[in-house]
């Protein structure tokens, strides 16, 4: 309730005549949609993980034409979700869209293998903030600083049980933020945001001021004298190709960088909840989001070349874990600056905003399981008490509670069982399933669902193909695409017999899974289906 | 008997074919609307010729030239609630000088559109036996009710107590004082007296249906952000504040009779339904925009309540 006008009973607003009435209030406003689908990069996660692992598994790829095609992908996995939200305002995601336009089943089925997704990988960020954060925080501050506490706190809390306490506590806070109001949820996490940002923009101007023969003289005055060039001498020999020199190498570095440049659709999970989401400020939230992405790993990645040169830079990536590679701790960017500034203050500002990111991440990746477990009990597919909302913060503090038990069982799996890392690599496929079936049932939403399309803000046509269709089918081929490379590229590590198991007993299990909930609930006297039903206007 | 009710359509054409398709489509008996009928704009079509207008729609200005043209505008415009108007382009600064003008251009239009409304329920609904129990909202202006008693297929039920398959039903369309000032609003003792008149022709109260716009105070069907007196969210420490602006009239006069059943709009955001003691009280909500009705479907059986459930047609 609200937008009115008080005082007249009519009156000239953007061209239309209009009365005192009641209105709607929608919580989140489009700025705010546009930083939380940019938080899905989470840049200094992405940084750390994507590029340096595309070097070494892949060196000698076009770092920077993959962030412009990525940029690309990402824009055409978005529209699909963008266009089909302007036409569904709803909170839920592929979850809503694929089950109001294709099938109920197909949408519980999209729904179930991302919430799987997000709770495995949920679990490896929570189980590896002590492994790729705080160990390297740790030991970087202590090579940095020349005290070796730091680094032997670094190697007692690298115990399992150290790894699974802290894993556990960071997910909690995470899941503490999502159980507080959206807006001050929202604007938590873009304060996290922007406070990770500030040390990646601090990092990337000292990278970019330090020139490539300081930072060689600081890396040898901690990692031993000469210890630059035997590393970069030990890439030349090795054969190890620096970036800018492989295309055939540049496509595996798109499905890597898939994880964080794929997700600018987000904000869907809060349709419902976002301001003027009927108008083409959705698309232009997904798109703007995708190209704040872009901008911020290039100027970023462009600082590191500029600071480490780029054959140190890959030489680094492809010995890491080899003799060759002379630190504890791997060649992570707050390290590398860290080195580069060789100031003990900055260096301890650039670790702690760099360990911001994981309750970010962890944080930012709840919206899904909770907007879903929500969304299902609503929708009669699991029990009502799931979908209750807290009155006096208008949060569904069940099904968050339910999501942190689950990051915590899978946070234990995956610190104490050998197995976690091999489920893991299957999740970069579950995470495509739903932008391919969001992209299908933009693709055929007038076939499917005539009404809702004739009454959508998108219902026009170009080149005699309606327009939501076009945004279907671009969308499926670059999820398409993104799928075949994960599929088609080994070094990408992806489990291809236990991913084809997995994605069929996650949509096979979730159809059946509806239809059961179907039958149970008719016999209730509660028909489901109709939740999902069109009333024909006609 | 099998129920479908919906309420703040708030002017969406498509939602009201809907609302009146409902009854074949979920197999109900009879259709019952809580109010908040009519649209809270009016889009002028600023005619330069017999078939060529310029208009301001969803942000951008534009010319639209031809009969089918217009028409397709005009449908767009009804769909989502709002209301559209050709006018002559020399009427404009008449019309805009003065606010009497816009307040008779407003009534016009809404009489011209709601007749439509008759109409398309005239049809969808003449042979078909269904009752249609209808009440205006706080929103509505009082000259609905004549035009809702004139249709031949909608049953005007505000402030009466009409039998819907043996169950008595009570209906009000008034709401609580809100920051709008809208045209039927009560303090809440007055609410409570005319609520208290109806129910005590009530024969069987627990067996009833409370058909009241506003709903009970307090009860998850109510909360909505808190609003400053420039109808702006109230915020504290950077969050909106929400909370219950439902009235406490209806939750008095619910746990004193226990009806079977409370059927309640007004806040669209607060969709629910809940439990007053022995009362089911029902609000769908509303997202009339998107042209997606949301409804309640619910089943009585032997004078109980069989089956409740929240639907978007």
């Amino acid at each position: 309730m609200a937008e009115g006008m008080a005082g007249r009973q009519v009156s000239e607003t953007h061209g239309m005549y209009v009365r005192r009435a009641t209105g709607l209030v929608r919580e989140v406003s489009p700025s705010n949609a546009l930083w939380f689908n940019v938080l899905t990069a989470v840049p200094g996660l992405g940084l750390g993980v994507s590029v340096f692992y595309v070097f070494g598994t892949y060196p000698g790829g076009h770092i920077d034409a993959a962030y412009l095609l990525i940029g690309l992908i990402g824009v055409a996995i978005a529209l699909p979700f963008a266009l089909l939200s302007m036409t569904m305002p709803r909170s839920g995601a592929d979850y809503i869209l694929v089950s109001r336009s294709l099938h109920p089943a197909l949408g519980l089925a999209s729904s179930v293998t991302l919430f799987a997704a997000i709770m495995i990988a949920e679990a490896f960020f929570a189980a590896t903030f002590v492994s790729v954060g705080i160990v390297p925080a740790f030991t970087t501050i202590g090579l940095i600083t020349g005290h070796s506490t730091w680094i032997t706190i670094a190697a007692d809390v690298s115990s399992k049980n150290w790894t699974f306490a802290l894993g556990v506590a960071i997910a909690a806070v995470a899941l503490a933020v999502q159980a507080l109001r959206l807006r001050v949820a929202m604007r938590i996490m873009i304060g996290l945001f922007f406070a990770g940002m500030l040390g990646m923009l601090v990092a990337a101007i000292v990278m970019a001021f330090t020139s490539q023969a300081t930072f060689a003289a600081h890396f040898n005055d901690v990692a031993g004298s000469g210890a630059f060039q035997k590393l970069v001498a030990a890439g030349h020999n090795q054969g190890v190709s620096p970036p800018g020199t492989s295309w055939s190498h540049t496509v595996p570095a798109l499905a890597a960088l898939s994880g964080f440049f794929g997700f600018a659709w987000w904000s869907s999970n809060y349709g419902g909840e976002i301001q003027r989401a009927r108008t083409w400020r959705t698309p232009a939230i997904m798109v703007g989001s995708v190209g704040i992405m872009v901008l911020i790993y290039l100027v970023f990645t462009l600082a590191i070349f500029h600071m480490t040169g780029t054959r140190f830079f890959a030489a680094s990536n492809a010995l890491n874990g080899t003799s060759s590679w002379p630190l504890s701790v791997g060649p992570f960017w707050p390290v590398l600056a860290g080195i580069g500034s060789k100031n003990s203050v900055l260096t301890f500002f650039l670790t702690f905003t760099f360990l911001l990111w994981f309750p970010l991440v962890i944080c930012e990746n709840a919206a899904q399981p909770t907007r879903a477990l929500f969304a299902w009990s609503f929708d009669g597919l699991l029990p009502r008490q799931v979908a209750e909302v807290n009155e006096r913060i208008g949060v569904p503090i069940v099904a968050i509670g339910i999501t942190f038990i689950g990051i915590v069982i899978a946070t234990a799996w995956a610190v104490y069982s050998s197995n976690f890392y091999t489920v893991l690599a299957t999740t970069t496929l579950m995470l495509i399933v739903p932008m391919l079936f969001v992209s299908v049932s933009a693709l055929l939403l007038p076939l499917t669902k005539p009404d809702i399309w004739r009454n959508s803000p998108v219902p026009g046509k170009a080149v005699g193909i309606p327009i939501i269709s076009l945004a279907g089918a671009a969308g499926l081929a670059a999820s398409g695409f993104i799928f075949w490379i994960f599929w088609a590229y080994p070094g990408l590590a992806l489990p291809r017999h236990n991913t084809a198991i997995a994605l069929i007993v996650l949509i096979g299990g979730a159809i059946i899974a509806y239809f059961v909930a179907l039958l149970v609930q008719r016999q209730r006297g509660v028909d489901i289906s109709l939740n999902y039903a069109e009333i024909p206007p006609e | 008997v099998r129920l479908f009710y919906a309420s703040d359509v708030h002017g969406s054409e498509v939602c009201w074919r809907k609302f009146l398709n409902a009854a074949r489509f979920y197999r109900a008996d009879a259709l019952v609307m809580g109010g908040d009928l009519i649209g809270k704009a009016v889009v002028p079509i600023w005619l330069s010729g017999p078939e060529e207008g310029r208009v301001t729609w969803a942000g951008t200005t534009t010319t639209v030239a031809g009969g089918q043209a217009i028409g397709e505008l005009e449908a767009s415009i009804r769909n989502a609630g709002f209301y559209p108007a050709r006018l002559a382009a020399e009427e404009r600064e008449g019309i805009e000088s003065e606010e009497a003008s816009l307040v008779a251009l407003f009534e016009e239009t809404v009489r011209r559109e709601f007749s439509r409304w008759l109409e398309i329920a005239d049809e969808k609904l003449a042979d078909s036996g269904v009752p249609v129990y209808v009440i205006a909202g706080n929103d509505d202006p009082w000259f609905i009710d004549e035009l809702i008693d004139s249709s031949d297929v909608l049953s005007l039920c505000d402030e009466r107590r009409v039998k819907v398959d043996g169950h008595e039903m009570i209906s009000l369309s008034y709401s609580n004082p809100t920051p709008w000032q809208s045209p039927r609003e009560l303090p809440e003792g007055e609410l409570l007296a005319r609520i208290r008149a109806l129910a005590d022709q009530l024969s069987a109260p627990d067996t009833a249906i409370f058909n009241l716009h506003v709903p009970p105070y307090g009860s998850g069907l109510d909360l909505a952000p808190i609003l400053d007196e420039d109808f702006r969210p109230v915020t504290h420490l950077g969050q909106v504040e929400s909370g219950p602006v439902g009235s406490t009239a209806v939750r008095d006069a619910i746990e004193r009779y226990q009806p079977m059943l409370g059927l309640h709009g007004h806040i669209h955001e607060s969709r629910a339904i809940a439990t007053l003691g022995k009362t089911v009280v029902i609000n769908p909500g509303s997202e009339y925009t998107s042209g997606r009705i949301h409804g309640a479907v619910v089943e009585t059986r032997n004078g109980s309540l069989k089956r409740r459930q929240l639907v978007v047609g």
